[in-house]
């Protein structure tokens, strides 16, 4: 009976201590960083996290088929991630609301920096700054071009517009006061277009503005103009 | 020792015992010679029909066999339309159930009956095996369409395989989704050709269903060819229809749905051209009326063999004893219908120009001259039902609130923040649960709950949007008997009235398009003719002329009633409200605005609508626990949870399950994937 007990007990020993390797593997520590810019060199203006593009990585020295991880980013189009395996990468942007764009191979070593090049379906432009109307509303003017589509791309129409109204900084289609509603009729390009909010704003909050506009394409995404803030007193 | 010897003889000699030619026919399962007689295509009949993937009371976008055979119905496709809401989701409802090989199954068996009926003509009779076949057929085609406007192109296969084939034949590419539609087609023709007029059992196919049904899919693969986005993989158009073929599809759907002209009706049993309620309990009948001359094709449940939770899981909350309150229109759907007061945006108008609140004399009173069909297909407030009333209140204004003092709106119009933002909301009594709630105590001595027993409550349960629907619900199914498992009421998978909206879809689709007759039928006037038999068994108000049916701009969204229904032309936002009005809740919209290819911009980071109803104690008395006699105001806003609701484009098609793909590396994914 001892005997088997010594023996299990070697068995249950010998399996536990073999697996015993030390994991030595460096931690990721490269960076990637860079920023989105469109085609007059202007960061795109795009919202927090990944709703309105994002950044696809695909780490080509670890797999061939490798599989893809995609990267936040800021809404003033710039990202960065300083917790990357160094190597080499196939980068992309996508999803975004810009004409699609060719993936770049890319070597991450250290603190890379990775531009990439869109062309925005829409460039949104504020004229002048908002006002603050009489009766408390927020009056806006801003004019829009659409892009030309490169060679063998179809220009999508566009869609619709919206003012985007928040009281925080991060104001997008991810975070607004739906009571702006959306104008899906559109004027000429590069008119100046008037939007007012509908109702009074409220006293002593400074409200966070900018202006979309999307087009029919796969993504529906909205390009933005800058976000500019209002202080009702 | 000695004994593990005789143990090792007689083994060998139990092992040799059995040498025998092994060649009897397996007793365990049921062989072709007990199949192919009347008894048992009856049975493989029910077996295939209960295979068919009907989206049913038991199909789900949660769990199941592949989404079907489920009692948990609570997430479904039309919490993505904006039909329903329910407090369980609050953003987009993938239904992609990865509905695949449970689909090839029930091919395999139609075509194995196909391939072996004829060789039992002799004992089976001709007549009998020409119409079984030609059911077979029907249900190869339901179960391919179901897998068309799933994934597109998929691979079609007609023969039974065979065990003995290699792998490599067995692998069958994706077809285009053209030749998909045009197998179903050619599937449903011969049906048509070769079946007569009445099913032999209820609830089994005929040449009518089968015209239908035939309708229904060409009108399909013609509003693809039409609206859809085209997706060609090695010179195979996977997702899409060449756009030159549209008209030839809506011709075929047409005609098919002219074929049964007058052998169904419109249910206008109780229909009364002055009683407004009647014809809204008519309109509620049509669906619980086992003898109703517009059900067309219908799939029965019976307490033993298989029943459904539809009552227990729809109901409203004090109307059942266990789940409930799933059923909750948004006030975007009530919106559509006539009889209400409205603004120019097309939005329900419940405040005076001045901006503040209209005060009612009762609960009811907002909704008294509604459409009748609103009232069949949607329980209002203060609606009686299975011998209770409908109790929808938000909260409790206290008794020093005087009704005769104008109220301003409670949070500015268009805003999702909450009331408690205003100040004048504390006097406002509310509770978060609609079964456990703390009464007022009215100076009459007399107490009230400060909520309704149906919700909306402040913790956004009962109801998300202030409304239940009444669809399907039975209302002799008493509160204490509507439990998990016991319903039966029939789910109608077609009826007449689909068959009318695919004639007029598919005519003025026709009509704007080139093509003003066929068959020598003016196409605009007779789809002004369906519509209006539509809205008159509706009591909606009629169109007034063809005319109406305009090939010019729809409505912009924010400019009328309807106006967020998104159509190339007037006439066609005109057919596809009618078509959400009459047809909601029986989980066809989520397919139409596919088929459409709308959905994608209608519903994105959409906030459902929602009518709160606020009762002023001052003056009120309980007449019943679940009816408050009172004066009321109601409050039109968003959704006070604030759900955000996006369906991106890739979810026009779903994604091919990738263990297919693993297992058929011929399989080619669609877009997006």
């Amino acid at each position: 009976m001892k005997k088997i007990l010594i023996m299990l007990l070697f068995f249950a020993g010998m399996s536990l201590l073999h697996s015993c390797k030390i994991d030595d593997f460096e931690a990721p520590a490269a960076t990637l960083q860079g920023t989105i810019l469109d085609n007059k060199g202007r960061n795109m203006q795009a919202e927090q996290g990944q709703g309105n593009t994002k950044v696809r990585l695909e780490e080509l020295s670890w797999s061939s088929a490798p599989v893809p991880q995609d990267l936040n980013i800021k809404q003033d189009g710039s990202y960065i991630n300083n917790k990357l395996f160094a190597g080499r990468y196939r980068l992309n942007v996508i999803e975004g609301p810009f004409y699609p764009t060719v993936a770049q191979e890319v070597e991450i070593n250290g603190t890379t920096t990775h531009n990439f090049q869109v062309t925005p379906y829409v460039d949104l432009d504020w004229i002048g700054e908002p006002t603050l109307t009489t009766d408390k509303k927020i009056s806006v003017k801003f004019k829009y071009v659409r892009n030309e589509a490169p060679n063998g791309v179809t220009k999508p129409a566009a869609t619709d517009y919206r003012l985007f109204v928040s009281t925080t900084q991060y104001v997008g289609n991810n975070n607004f006061d739906p009571g702006n509603s959306l104008v899906t009729v559109l004027p000429a390009e590069n008119t100046e277009i008037t939007l007012t909010t509908n109702s009074p704003m409220k006293y002593s909050t400074t409200y966070y503005i900018r202006v979309g506009m999307r087009v029919n394409d796969t993504f529906k995404k909205y390009n933005y103009t800058t976000v500019k803030t209002v202080t009702v007193p | 020792m000695k004994q593990l010897k005789y143990i090792a003889v007689m083994l060998l000699v139990g092992v040799m015992c059995a040498c025998n030619k092994l060649d009897i026919d397996p007793v365990n399962i049921i062989q072709d010679k007990d199949l192919f007689n009347d008894a048992g295509m009856q049975a493989y009949m029910a077996s295939l029909y209960s295979r068919m993937p009907i989206e049913d009371f038991k199909y789900s976008a949660l769990t199941g066999d592949d989404g079907f055979n489920t009692w948990d119905q609570i997430a479904l496709p039309m919490l993505n339309t904006g039909e329903n809401a329910n407090r369980n989701n609050g953003g987009f409802v993938n239904p992609a159930k990865a509905y695949w090989k449970n689909g090839y199954l029930v091919i395999r068996y139609s075509n194995y009956l196909i391939e072996q009926l004829p060789k039992y003509a002799a004992t089976l009779t001709q007549p009998k095996v020409d119409r079984w076949i030609a059911e077979a057929r029907f249900i190869r085609a339901y179960t391919y369409f179901a897998l068309v406007r799933r994934y597109g192109g998929v691979p079609i296969t007609t023969q039974v395989q065979s065990l003995n084939a290699s792998v490599e034949e067995l692998q069958i590419p994706r077809s285009s989704e053209q030749q998909v539609y045009d197998q179903i087609l050619s599937d449903l023709d011969y049906t048509i050709a070769n079946m007569g007029e009445t099913s032999e059992q209820k609830g089994r196919v005929n040449k009518n269903i089968a015209a239908a049904f035939k309708s229904r899919v060409a009108l399909f693969a013609g509003s693809k060819a039409r609206y859809g986005k085209q997706y060609i993989v090695d010179g195979v158009m996977l997702n899409g229809i060449p756009a030159a073929k549209a008209n030839d599809y809506f011709k075929l759907s047409y005609q098919a749905a002219k074929m049964i002209e007058g052998k169904y009706s419109l249910y206008k049993k109780t229909w009364s051209p002055t009683d407004k309620v009647a014809t809204a309990d008519n309109f509620a009948s049509l669906f619980l009326d086992a003898s109703s001359p517009e059900t067309i094709f219908s799939k029965g449940y019976s307490v033993l063999e298989n029943v459904h939770s539809f009552d227990a899981v729809y109901s409203p909350p004090h109307m059942t004893s266990t789940y409930g309150d799933r059923y909750n229109p948004t006030l975007d759907f009530v919106e559509l219908f006539d009889g209400l007061p409205k603004n120019a945006k097309g939005e329900i108008q419940t405040t005076k120009p001045d901006g503040s609140y209209i005060v009612y004399n009762s609960v009811e009173a907002l909704f008294e001259n509604c459409e009748p069909r609103l009232r069949g297909t949607v329980l209002l407030p203060g609606q009686p039902f299975k011998g209770l009333r409908t109790d929808l209140r938000r909260g409790t204004f206290i008794e020093s609130v005087d009704p005769a003092v104008p109220i301003q709106k409670l949070v500015p119009e268009g805003s999702t923040a909450a009331y408690t933002s205003n100040p004048f909301y504390n006097n406002v009594k509310q509770a978060g649960t609609w079964n456990s709630q703390t009464p007022i105590v009215l100076s009459t001595g007399q107490s009230i709950n400060p909520t309704g027993l149906d919700g909306p409550t402040s913790a956004n349960n009962a109801t998300v949007t202030g409304f239940h629907g009444r669809k399907y619900l039975d209302p002799k199914m008493l509160a204490a008997d509507t439990k998990l498992h016991f319903s039966t009421t029939p789910w109608i998978e077609i009826r007449y009235a689909e068959i009318l909206l695919n004639r007029a879809e598919a005519a003025l689709e026709l009509y704007q398009n080139g093509v003003s007759n066929v068959d020598g039928v003016d196409l605009l006037n007779d789809a002004y003719l369906q519509i209006n038999a539509i809205r008159d068994r509706a009591g909606a108000v009629l169109l007034t002329s063809a005319g109406e049916l305009s090939s010019s701009a729809p409505l912009a969204p924010g400019t009328g009633v309807g106006s967020y229904v998104l159509a190339p032309t007037r006439g066609l936002q005109i057919i596809r409200i009618e078509r959400r009005k009459e047809l909601a809740f029986e989980h066809g919209l989520w397919w139409d605005m596919l088929r459409w290819r709308t959905i994608d911009l209608e519903v994105n980071q959409r906030i459902w609508r929602k009518l709160n109803p606020f009762l002023f104690a001052k003056g009120s008395a309980p007449l019943a626990p679940d009816y408050i006699q009172g004066k009321y105001i109601f409050d039109a806003r968003y959704d006070e949870r604030n759900a955000r609701f996006t369906v991106a484009t890739k979810y026009y098609y779903e994604m091919i399950p990738s263990a297919e793909i693993a297992s058929n590396p011929k399989l080619k994914q669609n877009e997006q994937y």
